[in-house]
């Protein structure tokens, strides 16, 4: 990576993507909790992701200039077990009439949606400070 | 030599290692979620004080502060003691220390300027 004129807006932006991320996926879980298939074959799973701290630089550990911030590591599927109901005419139920759904709370996922608005506000925040301080020292070149 | 005066080298250094700290905090706050993270600091106060008590400045220019990692607040489940508002509250601190040293910095120069004048 080249010269950063703004200190830590490669990390602050790593840390948008990644809540950005996590949006997507609680929206997915969400835009999903209705979703069925014949006789609960390949059923939706609620998906989680899975955060990385990022070291640009592994033997320099403790050195800021290693910092990379945050990385999605991977989305995985959760291993909750899917919700039966009694449904005998929804065309998905097997042949006791019972429907799989998939097991999605809308509370975990509207927590997970509101951490995650707060984490990306707060990066943005940063971000906007670090830009703050990156035109005070421009200004510093012109009349003193 | 302009670089030579004390204070804009103390100044500008004390931008750099602002700069720095901004750096560690948004590597912090990048990493609120991640499991098992321990937020970090930048210490460079008590290396400062001493070079500026030995009063032996060349030592400034080596000065880069030291990243330690900060055990203290109370950990999470998932193993992570990042705590958003405290983070937030180190951010305008640092930024607020930037702009003090920033304005330090631009009215040394204009000292300077007008006696050149």
């Amino acid at each position: 990576m080249g010269y950063e004129l703004i200190p830590a807006a490669s990390i602050s932006s790593s840390g948008l993507r990644a809540e950005t991320l996590r949006m997507e996926v609680a929206a997915n879980n969400i835009a999903n909790a209705q979703t069925t298939s014949p006789n609960g074959k390949n059923l939706y799973q609620r998906k989680v992701v899975v955060f990385e701290s990022v070291l640009k630089d592994q033997f320099n550990r403790n050195s800021f200039n290693s910092f990379g911030g945050v990385n999605v590591k991977e989305v995985v599927a959760s291993n909750k077990q899917p919700i039966e109901i009694f449904n005998p005419s929804h065309p998905h139920a097997d042949e006791n009439g019972m429907l799989l759904k998939p097991n999605i709370s809308p509370l975990e996922e509207m927590v997970d949606m509101m951490t995650a608005t707060r984490a990306y506000e707060a990066n943005l925040t940063l971000m906007k400070e670090s830009k703050k301080m990156a035109e005070k020292t421009i200004q510093l070149g012109g009349q003193g | 030599m302009l670089g030579d005066e004390s204070s804009i080298t103390l100044l500008s250094k004390m931008m750099e290692l602002s700069s720095s700290r901004q750096k560690v905090i948004a590597n912090n706050l990048a990493n609120a979620n991640t499991p098992g993270y321990t937020r970090r600091e930048l210490d460079f106060e008590s290396e400062l004080k001493q070079i500026l008590s030995e009063g032996n400045l060349r030592d400034l220019h080596n000065l880069e502060g030291k990243v330690v990692e900060d055990d203290s607040g109370t950990r999470r489940n998932d193993g992570n003691n990042v705590n958003i508002t405290s983070e937030m509250n180190e951010m305008s601190q640092n930024g607020v220390m930037f702009s003090l040293v920033n304005k330090a910095f631009k009215s040394r120069v204009g000292i300077i300027k007008s006696a050149i004048r």
